[in-house]
């Protein structure tokens, strides 16, 4: 089924927003952080999907609060990455590292 | 600001509502996606809206995927375990995943009906799309120019002469392009071949004369460089040409530094100055241009009466057909005050009830091939209707079979809605599966159909499985699912179905039940395969009629090819007439070649030309308009190897266009009609204005009626002269295009040494239109051709599945009454009786299914009126021919059930249950 430690480079994405966001790593917050700051259009159901692969995983914990009105009433979910999800992420960005040593010329544009 | 944050769209939301879990997870999505809404809407309900849409749809998708996957992990993860409040209720997914697991599962538990449904809807599907497809890219799709449809044709007719429609003069356009208010812009042009010479490469190509304003009517600019100018469009301008984007590729290998080189056009330096993008080819409707060159006439002094030009215009925003129609009268009453003193044209104009005719370009283009094809997607609906009345007819076998299943279930409390539905689910699946089959069949199939489609179909390159395609496919596949689906929710009721539980038995159709529904099924079936039978029987009749033809001219064993002498080299009369008696003369040498001879316009193919002849002995009176005579102009040997006969005089020699030049030929239909019963040589005729020294011509031959017009039309009256003609003091009137026919057995074989006699003679002169006789002819009853064989496929087709259809029933029928034929037969009835009687009702449905047909026939084969050739629309030896076929077929369907109900033993039979 799934390789459990490996990362896409969208879930990487979607992890390292949830870090930034801290306490407001909610579903839109995430969204919002990833079409601001990555400038990818990021389709949600892209982004559910991805956020469900990484729970399943145990990267990703969310846990729920009651909404307000402009939720129209619907629960939140807060999203929080897990201690394994960091060992994950930094076993990406090692191996991105290692690759990636001796290119920095190339890689590094004017 | 005091407004409260809008509400996202309901409909919407309901959606979204519907697609995804009860759960907490679920509605903390859902509240996501309305706190973003509202988010956005501060900047703009109408992008806030959008995106919703948007993510509403990404959403449920995530949402199916989710529905699907959650079969192999039903417990969900921990953390959904621990927030799941789950409301009940079932999503809308279970329902229809389970519905869809079920309906697979009864279809997989019977792989032969299944099987067989799914082929037989797939070809009815398949051949539908096929043809669909072809109807969509030639009738629905627009034409390829922006705006196309405020593109008119300028047409004119004169019905009085037998002129339908006809093109433009170029004095008539100025007349129209200086005062009309209807046109934003209009453009005249002239269809042209050219001979391309550049290094070495010699080829010949279609080109377009035309005004500047010819590209601003289509709206497209072109890819590289510009387009002429208006005064470059005029007499004495510069040589300039605009080539087609496929040209550019080909020729020059798409360098970038087109703009600017020359091209020799027939012989003649032509500087190009620009490329159109790929996809423009205009050169007329359904005319393919490579070039386009200016035009180089004035049109102020442009000749009222010179119709050979085409026109098209663009109608300004707001502006109708008939306004532009009413505006052209009205400017044609100013073309005569303006040339009242040319005669011959106010006469042409009076006589012939000369007026203007306006309409679309897409219109010309499509042509008189609208018909046929929806003729063809009539047919091809008729085999899909008869397949699903097969797939019915299975279904109904198959629910009589699940009579107790589906009664144990009404027993439970299912509903009629959910039996009904359970039904319609397989229907839909098994519908599905068709209709994917039946696309593959079309995507096949579609190719092979244009291949076997006439040359001139108009369109061809937009015939293509596109959205349009893909969304008819599934309309008739759900319709098919509908219809047959619906069979047995239409047999059986609740009452019945607990019925069968009450007594124990096999069901409610036994003994004499009649099967009314099946039944009606057979019958109808036949008697679309009947209505399709006579279609193709008519057609197939036509088609053999027109072969049968004898035109005037030999048929087979003849060669032809045009060459077109650039008047860069071949400058004199004598030049060019020296070039073709050599050049026939090398043709003679060739090993197999019985003779040779050439024409300038060969027959069926050739566009000769028409004009008006004065003939001596009969002057034309005041008021009368002289008779029109087609001309061509003939090599000696012409007649000789087409095979045309001489019935009076002689033919033509070397010495008609080296000395005497004034020797004419005409037709036995021309000679019949004007001096009916007399000797006609010797008489003399000579074109209407002509009143030179050398008009008179004498006539000295006559030769059999020729039908080189078409096929189906009459003789025509033709007038032949020699190659060279004198036109007074040091002019002479010469041939430099002209087709070479030659005579063989196997004319196919000579291409080759032609090419190289050719290419002795001149390497720089390109063959153009090299084909034999035959396929001359074939290609003149093409459409024809290609509507028999279309119909007689679909026909076969019918047949095929009307007798499936009937062996179906009829086996069924013996199936359920083997109790009854075993006491029959225990009580002495013989084999034979037994047959017989089973053929019977064979014969009884299939009869009925003819009559129904004939009428049905009767009233619709009047739409192949156009086609038909030498037969009525209601001609008795196809119909009493196809009734025939048609009860042939019926009973051999019936002889199989009948040879299994005489073999069932009497014994056995009571035994069953």
């Amino acid at each position: 089924m799934r390789r459990k430690g490996y990362l896409g480079e969208f879930e990487q994405l979607v992890l390292l927003a949830a870090l930034r966001l801290r306490e407001e790593a909610s579903g839109p917050g995430i969204a919002r952080e990833l079409e601001e700051r990555a400038g990818r259009r990021v389709s949600r159901g892209a982004l559910y999907g991805t956020l469900d692969r990484l729970e399943e995983k145990g990267f990703l914990t969310w846990a729920i609060e009651p909404g307000d009105s402009e939720r129209s009433g619907q629960p939140l979910r807060h999203f929080q990455v897990t201690e394994e999800g960091l060992v994950a992420l930094r076993a990406s960005r090692e191996a991105v590292r290692r690759l990636e040593a001796g290119l920095e010329g190339l890689l590094s544009e004017g | 600001m005091n407004t409260t944050p809008p509400n996202p769209p309901r409909f919407l939301e309901g959606i979204l509502r519907r697609a995804l879990p009860e759960d907490a997870v679920g509605r903390s999505i859902r509240g996501d996606l309305a706190q973003e809404y509202r988010w956005r809407a501060r900047g703009g309900l109408g992008a806030a809206r959008r995106w919703y849409r948007r993510e509403v749809l990404s959403v449920v998708g995530y949402a199916a995927m989710g529905a699907l996957r959650s079969k192999d992990r039903p417990g969900g993860s921990r953390a959904r375990k621990e927030a799941n409040q789950s409301i009940g209720g079932d999503p809308m997914w279970q329902f229809l995943l389970r519905e869809v697991r079920l309906a697979a599962r009864a279809l997989a538990h019977a792989p032969r009906f299944t099987l067989i449904a799914a082929l037989t809807l797939a070809l009815g599907i398949g051949a539908t799309t096929a043809i669909f497809s072809a109807v969509n890219g030639v009738l629905l799709r627009s034409l390829p120019y922006p705006d196309s449809d405020r593109i008119v044709g300028l047409w004119h007719g004169a019905p009085e002469l037998g002129y339908d429609q006809f093109g433009i003069s170029p004095g008539i356009f100025h007349q129209y392009l200086t005062e009309n208010q209807a046109y934003e812009a209009m453009g005249l042009y002239l269809p042209l071949q050219r001979n391309l010479t550049e290094d070495g490469d010699a080829e010949r190509v279609q080109a377009t004369a035309s005004t500047q304003g010819l590209f601003e009517v289509m709206g497209v600019q072109p890819l590289m460089g510009r387009t002429y100018t208006a005064d470059e469009a005029m007499e004495g301008g510069p040589g300039v040409v605009v080539l087609s984007h496929g040209l550019w590729q080909r020729r020059f290998g798409g360098r970038q530094d087109i703009l600017g080189r020359t091209l020799q056009v027939d012989g003649y330096a032509n500087e190009i100055i620009g490329v159109m993008p790929e996809g423009f080819d205009f050169g007329g409707p359904n005319r393919r241009s490579e070039i386009w060159v200016p035009l180089h006439i004035n049109l102020e002094d442009g000749d009222p009466g010179s119709f050979a030009y085409s026109g098209v215009a663009r109608l300004r925003p707001g502006v109708t057909f008939e306004a532009a129609l009413a505006q052209e009268e009205a400017l044609l009453e100013r073309v005569r005050e303006r040339w009242a003193d040319a005669e011959a044209f106010i006469n042409f104009l009076d006589a012939g009830g000369f007026h203007p005719i306006v309409h679309s370009l897409k219109e010309e283009v499509v042509g008189d091939m609208e018909r046929p094809l929806w003729i063809l997607l009539g047919t091809v609906g008729f085999v899909l209707l008869i397949a699903c009345a097969n797939v019915a007819n299975l279904f109904l076998v198959r629910a009589e079979g699940r009579q107790r299943e589906m009664a144990v279930r009404a027993a439970m409390g299912a509903t009629r809605g959910r039996l009904a539905a359970q039904y319609l689910f397989e229907s839909a699946l098994l519908a599905g599966l068709g209709g994917a089959l039946g696309l593959a069949v079309a995507w096949v199939g579609t190719p092979l159909l244009l291949r076997m489609a006439p040359p001139e179909l108009p369109r061809l390159d937009q015939v293509s499985m596109d959205g349009t395609v893909l969304g008819f496919t599934l309309g008739t596949t759900a319709l098919a699912a509908l219809l047959f689906g619906a069979a047995p929710v239409l047999r059986y009721n609740l009452e019945g179905l607990l019925a069968v539980l009450r007594y124990s038995g096999r069901g409610t159709t036994e003994g004499r039940e009649r099967h009314h529904l099946r039944n009606a099924l057979v019958v109808a079936q036949t008697a679309l395969a009947m209505v399709l039978l006579v279609g193709s029987g008519l057609l197939l009749k036509s088609f053999q009629e027109i072969r049968q033809i004898d035109p005037g001219f030999d048929t087979e064993g003849i060669l032809t090819f045009r060459i077109s002498l650039p008047g860069s080299e071949y400058s004199g009369h004598e030049e060019t007439a020296a070039f073709h008696q050599e050049m026939l003369e090398r043709l003679r040498a060739l090993p197999g070649v019985e003779a040779a001879g050439g024409v300038d316009a060969i027959p069926l193919a050739g566009r000769p030309s028409g004009t008006a002849w004065d003939i001596e002995d009969f002057p034309v009176g005041p008021g009368e308009l002289p008779p029109m005579f087609w001309y061509k102009s003939a090599t000696p040997g012409y007649f000789e190897t087409m095979g045309i006969s001489v019935v009076a005089g002689r033919t033509f020699e070397p010495r008609d266009h080296e000395q005497e030049f004034g020797n004419i030929i005409v037709t036995q239909a021309l000679a019949e009609k004007h001096w009916p019963g007399e000797e006609v040589l010797g008489k003399r005729i000579r074109i209407v204005g002509d009143t030179s020294q050398a008009g008179w011509r004498r006539i000295i031959g006559v030769v059999e009626s020729l039908r080189d017009h078409g096929l189906r039309e009459d003789p025509s009256e033709t007038v032949y002269r020699p190659i060279v003609g004198f036109l007074g003091g040091d002019n002479y009137r010469s041939t430099p295009d002209l087709t070479y026919a030659v005579r063989a057995e196997d004319p196919s074989r000579l291409v080759g040494a032609v090419r190289s006699v050719v290419q002795e003679m001149n390497p720089d002169l390109p063959l153009a239109g090299v084909q034999t006789i035959r396929t001359v002819v074939s290609d003149s009853i093409v459409r024809l051709t290609f509507t028999a064989l279309a119909l007689g496929l679909a026909a076969f087709m019918a047949l095929i599945l009307g007798a499936v259809g009937l062996y179906g029933v009829l086996s069924y029928v013996v199936s359920q009454r083997t109790q009854e034929i075993g006491v029959r037969m225990a009580l002495g009835a013989q084999a034979g009786q037994v047959q017989s009687l089973v053929v019977a009702s064979g014969a009884r449905l299939a009869l009925l299914g003819l009559l129904v047909g004939v009428v049905g026939a009767g009233v619709l084969t009047r739409l192949l009126q156009g086609m038909l050739f030498g037969t009525e629309p209601l001609d008795l030896v196809t119909f009493m021919g196809m009734s025939g076929v048609l009860l042939v077929v019926g009973l051999l369907a019936s002889y199989l059930p009948a040879r299994r109900a005489a073999s069932v033993n009497p014994v056995e039979s009571m035994r069953m249950e």
